[in-house]
């Protein structure tokens, strides 16, 4: 498959740097994406998993470059998005575009709903005039089912519910038929019946319109629904990747089972065995190691070793990977 | 005698220009040492009901009901307690000892700028506990909840998220309460957080023989955690029985389309159900039952008709037209 944007090696800390001045400050130095290495290719979706504070969100900002890293390059078209010039950049605006997570925060709320949909064609189709301006938000925002399009476009965002809100943020991302979307918790804020209907769309716009998404999410089960391929994320790290079907019915590192063991199951008989899931390995809580692999303290199966080295990469599968001793 | 009786409770917000009929003639009640789940979507009325028990509500708010009774164990009110009645107060009473409440997002819940223990001395003091007594049982909770006894001294923002809401559900037990109302307790968390708060949550119920009212919108949860879910839809319920039953088989079109529309780690969809439309504006009346716009098997008779809560076979109750429920068994 072609590639459509590639990430190498990609790292992003915050905190205080180290320098001449400050050399032992009380702060910390946090990892929020330590050495992150995969591709999406065209047409396809990949989701991302992890917990809060996993750094999944710092991975998708810094994609889109939002954030600068610490080192690494992401590629799109084969050109590392760190070193792009002014112009390249302007392009690659135009063809990456994100979805965000509170349809409440990402909609200017002086903005009509018009305005801000048509706003990337302000910026990359200054040609247009406003009636094709029209015409194409009206044909966008009904093609996500906000019909009559009239009704809509020159509402305020508070005048809508929050599923009508994060309809018209994807008619937005989609306005200018960009060849990347990333969605960062797209439907986490929205009721159960709502989410159905997000996702279902979103597949559709990426099945019909040939954009590809990142998908990233704390919900693995609607990653197994939108994704051809996941990544499951802990701590910074990529700890499991491979197809959809293969890490969630196959999963091979401990944390990947724990967290689909963790889903509830919509069924009293197994409820029981659902809370009683022994995972904690002995240790409480939301701890996770500082140094080795992270997720040794919470780890049933821990080994010295894991204790001592950082697992690398180890192949378990066809185009599956995960990163534990177990399969080293 | 049930621990809370709640008969054809209505409450209607009061605003400026309007009036919105949250809750519309809801009945139930609740057993001693028993968790009732309350699903549906934002703005069901599940969070209203559940806060009017506490009458935790803005002033300008109508309660109305039948009957709303708490039937305290100590048998210190003779014929229980009528929620509705109570000054302020004894409302103080009410809380914290006989209903708390864990609410939804309950780490924000807490008190920024005082420690953990300070918090948890304050709701105990207005109780009339002594400083002994609130220095035990501060030890003896956190204990319960699995958290060591020095976070006593620590601030919230110290703690991680599982750790706020383990707090605030020793918060909410230490008083030793009849029942408690947790509202979207677990609803910011990571699942792996999220099964250990609810195993935690039920592992203190079966010690101290709590009831518990638990709140969500989220019906799969309640699987593994409730003796009784009651489905909600526009300020009424829709569909009520033991868990077993309405899992197995559920009756109304609504509880039907709460459990398909579910992503699936366990199975392979390629494409999700969706139920449509929105539920209805609550300021007005409504004419016939409020799901039929979005229902798939409505009729003309739901367009004029609002169907009552029906039995269809012990404790499982369904209102829609469309169910065929045993005559003269009508509640």
């Amino acid at each position: 498959m072609e590639k459509m944007i590639e990430v190498l090696n990609l790292r992003k800390t915050f905190g205080p740097a180290r320098s001449l001045l400050r050399r032992s400050g009380k702060r910390r130095q946090v990892e929020a994406v330590a050495g992150a290495s995969f591709d999406v290719g065209t047409n396809e979706i990949v989701s991302i998993v992890g917990e809060s504070g996993s750094g999944k969100t710092t991975l998708g900002r810094l994609m889109v470059r939002l954030l600068d890293p610490t080192s690494g390059e992401v590629r799109f078209d084969g050109k590392n998005v760190f070193g792009m010039n002014k112009t390249e950049m302007i392009r690659f605006r135009r063809n990456v575009q994100m979805i965000l997570q509170d349809p409440y925060d990402s909609l200017n709320p002086l903005f009509s709903i018009f305005a801000s949909v048509s706003k990337p064609l302000n910026i990359f189709e200054k040609h247009l005039s406003r009636r094709e301006k029209e015409e194409m938000v009206a044909e966008h925002l009904e093609s996500m089912g906000l019909k009559p399009a009239e009704q809509f476009m020159h509402k305020l965002p508070g005048e809508l519910s929050g599923g009508q809100r994060q309809r018209v943020s994807i008619a937005r991302a989609m306005m200018l038929k960009p060849k990347f979307i990333i969605a960062d918790e797209p439907v986490s804020m929205l009721d159960v019946s709502l989410r159905a209907e997000m996702l279902n769309r979103m597949k559709k716009l990426s099945r019909e319109g040939g954009t590809s998404f990142l998908f990233i999410t704390h919900d693995i089960s609607s990653a197994k629904f939108m994704g051809d391929r996941m990544l499951i994320f802990f701590r910074g790290r990529i700890v499991e990747q491979g197809k959809t079907a293969d890490v969630t019915e196959r999963p091979k590192h401990p944390y990947t089972k724990v967290l689909i063991d963790s889903v509830p199951v919509p069924d009293p008989e197994r409820g029981a065995s659902f809370l009683n899931i022994d995972d904690a390995g002995g240790s409480s809580d939301e701890s996770y190691s500082t140094s080795g692999c992270r997720f040794a303290s919470r780890c049933r199966f821990v080994m010295d070793r894991c204790r001592r080295a950082e697992p690398p990469m180890f192949d378990v599968g066809e185009e599956h990977w995960a990163s534990c001793f177990l399969y080293g | 005698m049930d621990l809370l009786e709640v008969s054809k409770l209505n409450i209607r917000y009061r605003t400026k220009d309007r009036t919105i009929h949250a809750v519309r003639d809801l009945s139930i009640s609740i057993k001693r040492g028993e968790v009732v789940g309350l699903v549906g979507e934002s703005g069901c009325g599940k969070s209203t009901f559940g806060m009017s028990l506490l009458r935790l509500l803005p002033v300008s708010t109508d309660i109305s009901a039948k009957k709303m009774m708490f039937n305290a164990g100590d048998g210190m009110q003779a014929g229980g307690i009528d929620i509705l009645e109570l000054s302020e107060k004894e409302l103080r009473r009410l809380r914290w000892k006989h209903i708390s409440v864990i609410f939804q997002g309950s780490m924000n819940s807490l008190n920024p700028v005082a420690r953990i223990g300070s918090q948890f001395a304050d709701a105990m003091f207005w109780h009339g506990f002594d400083d002994e007594t609130i220095k035990n049982s501060i030890s003896s909770h956190l204990e319960l909840v699995h958290l060591d006894d020095s976070i006593r001294k620590s601030y919230p923002h110290e703690l991680s998220g599982g750790m706020k809401q383990r707090v605030a559900i020793a918060m909410a037990l230490v008083c030793s309460p009849e029942l408690v109302i947790a509202d979207e307790p677990t609803t910011a968390l990571d699942v792996v957080v999220q099964r250990r708060i609810l195993k935690l949550l039920m592992d203190t119920k079966e010690k101290l023989n709590l009831s518990i009212i638990f709140i969500t919108h989220d019906i799969s949860l309640l699987a593994s955690i409730a003796d009784r879910v009651a489905v909600m839809y526009a300020g009424s319920i829709v569909e009520i029985g033991d868990v077993r039953t309405l899992f197995r088989s559920p009756l109304h079109p609504y509880t039907k389309g709460l459990m398909s529309t579910i992503p699936r780690v366990d199975e392979r969809q390629s494409e999700l159900v969706e139920i449509h439309g929105s539920p209805p504006d609550l300021s007005g009346s409504i004419r016939g039952c409020p799901f039929a716009p979005r229902c798939g098997i409505a009729t003309e008779l739901c367009a004029v008709e609002m169907p009552q809560l029906r039995v269809v076979e012990g404790r499982h109750m369904v209102s829609c037209h469309n169910v065929e429920v045993q005559d003269g068994k009508n509640d």
